[in-house]
């Protein structure tokens, strides 16, 4: 019998042993409870959050890029592919550049949303939690009110803006979120940056490239001017200009820079192994090769039409058939500024004109005026004086992905004609499709409609 | 010719060591005898399983792994004993036996019968009769792995079994094909067979390098084809569950060869070839002024006048007087050559396979070749009866020097970008574009991979029929894509990239197996054994700016002033399997065989709360021409029912596919000059395998002593679990997570001939036919929308439609008054309107019927023939391109088939519509990209002379007084030489592919991937 003893033996000894000790793996992962235990931790969730921000998808470029796409300031006739689809208001569920953007940006959205979930075990001291916790805010506020004015018909569109919006993620869940309606998402806004603005410090102690109040402020002051509330626009525009410690810089080619300019508010650096403006000034950028974003011929009419203007002069550049913009040429290493000064001021002063504070307007509109190089005005009637702020507006910020919203304000409060790159702007395809990904991870969501421009 | 009998010095003292051994065990019955002996073959080897009979007593018994065979209990008598073997000729002795006489018959040595040689399959983890095989096997010989100068093994499988579909990837130098054994039974998860060498489950993922180049790479290409014996395809569960959690997909096992005769053979064997493309399709597209007529004509159809503008603001007198010939610029005539040397020889004790192998394979386009150096050495050693040691040893490099994809300056920019008034020698157009061209010389970009697979077996066998087993296995792998990127490419500075990744993968197991022989016609074999298989992956990837050579090539990269060098090092990638199996082989009379296995796996690739899978395999066949009513029949000389049923798992996944969430300090990004922290994807701690359950049936039978044999089998495979990546909303800032959801269906009918329809000393000729028949069916896929499942080409996975279905807008005609394109909405009604709401499932994904026809003859003693067609019969294509090049006019080339657009009103044969530039002049046409109709399927049905072999053995007496050279032939065979398709393009695709979910979903989807290699090839064999 040895021979069945040593094959039961051996098979016993083979059988028994499927150790599962040898194929045990410790997850090289933490979840959020898990992983939020001190400070520097926190630090390190709200400073990937910034990050995440300025990544190309999001304020490094594409968010921008995707409203100047709609808009009147992009000639189309080169375009092709995603490029083409957005400036013939005209996008699918298929399309990347979409997909990016939408997902990128709900990225920063959900860093700080577990930041705001697990930091109870990190020991901060109250005023680091307040000023985390408003900083993260600040994000949130930030990115809905970027994705609500692409995906959803603007503020106004409906007279009780119970027209759909968009999910407002406010806690960090996978779970899929309904569609709010408009009034909904620009209420969460208004709290998220309320919060925030009674949290932050006027200083930022973590960086100057972190919110701070004023911060909070310009962009709350950017989300009361979009929903045409001129005199909360007004009120905190003017509490920015009056008392905060920003000045506009004295030329217009100093705005980008490669570090930090007075009139910067909210700053995305470079370094650190990324460039935060590259994929912005890699749309425009005709310094270093043919830039596939052209320039319309009415945004360089516009910015040629008095031969002072240094804008005229010094962004833009004819060549053949094609008019590129300069803004982004130079420095590989551009600091990117997200709110400024100069924004500011022209919510000031177009709200102030639309206020009946003419001079006040006046005042604001000619620092600008100046530092272009022209004559300041004066005595303009009210109306001449709005129609020259909203020159000066689109000159100066082109390409900072203004253009469709102001023109989708005006039109919601002074022209329900108006028609932009040919559509009207409250034609279905004026919105943004939501990304298949979207769509597909939250079945129920209604999706936009398409086409009908 | 007589045999002259040899003393076998092994078998004979260990014979009377046996007898008085089994003397003792059984003790001896008085007044009876016994009679035993040793079987051998011509080499004096043990023959294992030969049939010894008793006729007067119609006692049998089988020989065992020593070849030794006894009977006791034997009455005084004369008896008469026959020896048979399969595949030798049947002998029959007389034996007296004397009261009480051990009768020593010695050794008896079989002689080979050529005509019924037994073929011997290798299964997982030991080898059977193939009478024995119980469930769904295929074996390929070895000859048949290295067909086509330049393939790798794998490709060769084509047309050569049954239930195995086989799609050769592309011409470019060293791709790979796609294999799936009875459909595509995973989603998400990879869907490729278990690739085996001599026991050792090896390193084969094709995204391996990303989904880079004109065809992804191979890892499976360094393998030399010649080295390899056989190859055997597990298809059922009853064979595949000794694989276990592996098994799902089928397994390939790989056996190289041995040495197997007393006097070293030595082969030479050379190749020359030549190839080409194997469909022509540079007369497709449009000249310059049919091109030139064609824009004019969309611009004044937008309503424009004039003169409409050229790509890039060209003036029209820059158009050359003659058009460039792009395909003339990128294709060649692609050179290839391969040598081949081998040694093999067994003595007593020693046994040793050695080979060397050089090939270098040229594409048809230009700047891609493929070249490998491959050395293997296999030894047998067996120093004292009860113990032997085997090794397998190889090391090869293959260097892949790559092309960009297709539409990315390949070939395919040819049919696209490159519009025939660009000129050959300009660096760059109006448009911005550049010349591939350029590319090819100032991106210089290669793969290098070094590999070596060993193993090392002891074995021991410390009683009679009883054998331990302990075996190492290392599968080593470094692989190098190395890029210098010239600054008069980049325009900036040189770049030296090098992507680096070593695996190592090593597996070790110990089996036990035992045989016994019971109740006179009862054999019974177990075998179990434990398993632990680890493969550890490391990398970096190092960019230096400034560098002047390929960083590997270190010497230039010092000598570099001015290197600026970045390394970033990849996560450590780890998986590790445990595993115990059990085999139990019963059988009865040579006739009742029943199979059982038993595997259970643990795997640190499976989430905490399921680590470990039981995968048990059952089959039984009956061998009904061993039963008295058929025995004698003329007709049927072989005939065998089986049936299987068993469960394997599929854990084709990412090592890290469980895990997810924070991974503090793994990035060293900063923000504002501050550390951050990265978040992974989701978890999901339930993750595990994906479980199949198969049953299988099949009917093996063979007519007029075997002449003709056939097999017809049917499959059934329910594929649970199956991995998706589950979508979660984008606004969570995430993109879902895996997890084992899905439900998959694959049902199949296979069939096997073969037929030696001429047998004959001046000419034969003999017909091997394979068909396969597939239905694949997706059952259930949570709660997953059609979008959220993708593949290339708007295939989708769609519940109750086969995996892969084409989801487009249907096209239906154009409008004869206006030449607009006309759609199907959702419940079919005509539309001016593109939208994605009106797609629907279309199409047919899956061929009715996929095959392989052979037919070789011999003519006289020195000439062979053989014809191997390959054919697909029903399926469609999509040509993803098409919607490009016969859509909205852009600065793209067009196929010629848009000279039948719509030209004016009341034209009724337009097959597109009127050209445009505006791609909303076509209804919701967003933009050039999103005219995905069905109108890009096409026919898939095919068939194609894949092989035409000729050899010519030379006549022996020329080599009569050459003692030296034992025989030499010469061969011709072209790959490809023909097809016959309705598609025009290559039928046969995989285009370049972005991972696994894309090569499941997206087989017969084409993005201007460049057609199958035509190759003519001479070659050379010597032996001596």
């Amino acid at each position: 019998m040895t021979k069945y003893s040593i094959l039961f033996l051996s098979l016993g000894l083979l059988w028994g042993t499927s150790c599962e000790k040898l194929v045990e793996t410790e997850s090289p992962y933490l979840d959020q409870d898990a992983y939020f235990q001190n400070e520097a931790e926190v630090f390190a969730s709200l400073n990937e959050g910034y990050r995440i921000l300025a990544f190309g998808e999001v304020m490094g470029g594409n968010t921008w890029l995707a409203s100047e796409l709609m808009a009147d300031n992009i000639d189309g006739a080169n375009l092709s592919g995603d490029f083409k689809a957005y400036h013939t208001h005209n996008t699918g569920i298929f399309i990347g550049f979409t997909r990016g953007i939408w997902q990128q940006n709900f990225a920063a959205v959900g860093e700080i949303n577990r930041l705001l979930a697990g930091k109870a075990n990190s020991n901060l001291s109250q005023s680091l939690d307040d000023e985390v916790t408003g900083s993260a805010l600040f994000i949130r506020a930030f990115v809905h009110f970027e994705m609500v004015r692409l995906f959803a018909q603007p503020y106004g569109y409906s007279s009780d803006n119970s027209h759909l919006g968009i999910p407002y993620r406010d806690t960090w869940s996978v779970d899929p979120q309904p569609r709010l309606t408009v009034d909904e998402v620009y209420t969460k806004i208004i709290e998220d940056l309320t919060t925030a603005i009674s949290l932050l410090p006027s200083q930022s102690s973590i960086s100057a490239a972190h919110a701070n109040r004023w911060a909070a402020k310009a962009l709350l002051a950017q989300v009361y001017f979009q929903m045409n509330d001129y005199s909360n626009a007004h009120g905190l525009a003017q509490e920015i200009v009056d008392m905060g410690p920003y000045a506009l810089v004295d030329s217009i080619g100093d705005r980008f820079d490669e570090m930090m300019t007075i009139e910067d508010i909210l700053v995305q650096p470079d370094g650190g192994g990324f460039n935060s403006g590259a994929n912005w000034q890699g749309h425009y950028r005709n310094d270093n090769g043919t830039p596939t974003i052209r320039m319309s011929e009415s945004v360089y009419s516009e910015a040629t039409s008095n031969t002072l203007d240094l804008r005229g002069q010094q962004w833009f550049t004819e060549s053949g058939n094609n008019i590129f913009l300069n803004k982004a040429n130079g420095s590989n290493d551009l600091f990117h500024p997200v709110l400024h000064l100069t924004e500011v001021l022209l919510i000031k002063a177009e709200s102030a004109a639309i206020l009946g504070l003419t001079a006040e307007a006046e005042n604001d509109v000619n620092q600008i005026i100046a530092r272009a190089g022209m004559t300041p005005v004066s005595g303009l009637s009210s109306s001449d004086l709005i129609d020259l702020i909203r020159t000066q507006r689109r000159l100066e910020m082109v390409g900072e992905g203004n253009r469709l919203h102001d023109l989708k304000r005006i039109a919601v409060s002074e022209n329900a004609n108006l028609s932009i790159n040919g559509s009207p702007w409250d034609c279905p395809g004026m919105v943004v499709q939501f990304p298949d990904d979207e769509l597909n991870g939250n079945p129920g969501m209604s999706a936009n409609e398409e086409g009908g421009c | 010719m007589a045999y002259e009998k040899k003393q076998n010095h092994f078998a004979m003292p260990r014979v009377y060591l046996l007898g008085v051994l089994l003397i003792l065990c059984t003790g001896n019955l008085l007044g009876q005898g016994s009679i035993s002996g040793v079987v051998v073959d011509e080499n004096d080897e043990p023959t294992y399983g030969a049939a010894v009979k008793i006729i007067e007593l119609e006692r049998s018994a089988l020989t065992d792994l020593d070849g030794v065979f006894f009977f006791d209990e034997i009455p005084e008598g004369r008896y008469l004993i026959s020896i048979e073997s399969l595949g030798y000729d049947k002998i029959v002795q007389s034996v007296n036996v004397d009261s009480d006489a051990a009768v020593n018959m010695g050794s008896v040595s079989l002689m080979e019968n050529i005509e019924l040689t037994e073929e011997i399959i290798v299964v997982g983890y030991g080898v059977s009769k193939k009478r024995d095989i119980v469930g769904a096997i295929t074996k390929i010989d070895g000859d048949d792995a290295s067909d086509a100068l330049g393939n790798s093994f794998e490709a060769n499988l084509q047309g050569k079994a049954a239930g195995v579909q086989v799609l050769q990837s592309s011409g470019i130098a060293g791709s790979g094909a796609r294999i799936r054994i009875r459909g595509t039974g995973s989603i998400t998860s990879g869907g490729d067979p278990l690739y085996v060498i001599d026991g050792i489950p090896i390193t084969q993922d094709p995204f391996i390098n990303g989904s880079e180049g004109g065809q992804n790479y191979n890892p499976l290409s360094t393998i030399n084809p010649n080295d390899i014996e056989s190859i055997e395809i597990l298809k059922d569960a009853s064979a595949a569950a000794i694989y276990g959690s592996r098994g799902a997909n089928g397994v390939v096992l790989i056996t190289t060869k041995k040495g197997k005769t007393k006097k070293p053979k030595w082969n030479y064997n050379s190749n020359l070839g030549f190839s080409g493309l194997a469909v022509d399709i540079t007369d497709d597209y449009l000249t310059t002024s049919e091109w030139v007529q064609l824009n004019q004509e969309a611009w004044e159809n937008d309503g424009n006048v004039g003169r409409a503008p050229l790509p890039g603001g060209m003036s029209y007198d820059d158009l050359p007087a003659d058009d460039y010939d792009w395909f003339d610029a990128l294709l060649r005539t692609g050179i290839k050559q391969e040598h081949n040397l081998s040694v093999a020889f067994g003595k007593e004790k020693v046994d040793v396979y050695a080979s060397f192998n050089y090939l270098n394979t040229e594409s048809y386009q230009v700047g891609n070749n493929f070249e490998r150096l491959a050395g293997r050495l296999n030894l047998g050693y067996t120093p004292i009866k009860w113990f032997n040691v085997n090794l397998r040893s190889s090391l090869s490099q293959g260097l892949n020097n790559r092309v960009s994809q297709a539409w990315d300056g390949g070939l395919g920019t040819a049919e696209s970008t490159l519009l025939p008034f660009y000129s050959v020698d300009s660096f760059q157009y109006a448009t911005g574009q550049r010349n591939p061209l350029f590319k090819t010389n100032y991106l210089d970009w290669n793969t290098l991979e070094l590999r070596t697979i060993n193993n090392l077996t002891l074995a021991l066998t410390p009683v009679k029929n009883l054998q331990i087993k302990a075996f190492g296995g290392l599968d080593y792998m470094d692989l190098r894509d190395s890029r210098l990127e010239d600054s008069l490419w980049t325009l900036t500075d040189v770049f030296s990239k090098l992507d680096q990744k070593n695996i190592t993968n090593y597996m070790v197991n110990g089996t036990v197996d035992y045989r016994t022989d019971f109740w006179e016609n009862h054999t019974l074999s177990v075998l179990g054994g434990w398993e632990y298989q680890q493969s550890t992956t490391i990398g970096e990837f190092t960019e230096i700016k400034n560098a002047l050579g390929h960083i590997y090539n270190t010497m230039e990269v010092y000598d570099s002033p001015n290197a600026d060098t970045t390394v970033t090092e990849y996560d450590d990638n780890q998986w590790r399997f445990t595993s115990s199996l059990f085999r139990l082989n019963y059988n009865f009379k040579d006739k009742l065989i029943v199979n059982m296995n038993h595997r259970i796996d643990a795997s640190s690739k499976f989430g905490k709360d399921r680590k470990t899978g039981h995968f048990p395999g059952l089959g039984l066949a009956y061998i009904m021409s061993e039963d008295s009513w058929l025995a004698n029949s003329e007709k049927i000389s072989f005939l065998k029912v089986r049936a299987s049923l068993g469960r394997t798992g599929n854990a084709d996944i990412p090592y890290d596919a469980q895990f997810g969430g924070y991974s503090p300090g793994s990035s060293s990004n900063l923000y504002a000059g501050q550390p951050i922290v990265s978040y992974a994807s989701l978890p999901n701690s339930q993750l595990a395998w994906e479980t199949t359950w198969t049953t299988d049936a099949g009917i093996e039978v063979g007519f007029l002593r075997d002449r003709i044999t056939a097999e017809l089998g049917y499959y059934n495979k329910i594929t649970r679990d199956a991995i998706i990546f589950v979508r979660v909303p984008t606004s969570t800032g995430q993109a879902g997570y895996f997890d084992n959801i899905a439900q998959i269906r694959n049902r199949g009918v296979e069939f096997m001939i073969t037929s030696r329809n001429l047998v004959g000393d001046r000419f034969s000729w003999r017909t091997d036919l394979n068909l396969t028949h597939n239905r694949n069916k997706v059952i259930d896929v949570g709660t997953a929308q059609p979008d959220a499942l993708a593949g290339s080409g708007d295939t989708r996975v769609i519940e109750g439609m086969p995996m892969g279905v084409n989801y487009v807008v249907r096209f239906s005609h154009v409008d004869p008054d206006n030449g607009l394109p006309v759609f199907l909405d959702a419940d079919g009604n005509e539309t001016y309107e593109w939208s994605e709401e009106n797609r629907v499932p279309v199409g047919n994904v899956q061929p009715k019927v996929v095959g392989g026809l052979t037919n070789t003859f011999t003519i006289g003693q020195n000439l062979e023939i053989e014809i191997l067609g390959t054919f697909t019969i029903g399926g469609n294509i999509y040509d993803d391109a098409a919607k490009r090049q016969l859509g909205v006019w852009t600065e793209w080339n067009m196929q010629r088939d848009i000279l039948n657009r719509w030209t004016g009103p009341g034209d009724v044969d337009a097959i597109y519509p009127r050209l445009t530039r505006n791609s909303t002049t076509y209804g919701g046409m967003g933009s050039e990209w999103f005219y995905n109709t069905d109108q890009w399927l096409y026919n898939a049905s095919y068939f194609r002379l894949k092989k035409l072999a000729i050899k010519y053995s030379l006549p022996n007496k020329l080599f009569a007084n050459k003692s030296w050279i034992a025989g030499c032939d010469v061969g011709f065979t072209t790959i490809n030489l023909f097809t016959i398709a309705a598609y025009r393009r290559d039928p046969e695709i995989v285009r370049d592919l972005d991972g696994p979910q894309a090569m499941n979903l997206s087989p017969n989807v084409t993005y201007l991937t460049p057609p199958q290699e035509r190759t003519f090839n001479f070659s050379v064999n010597v032996n001596f």
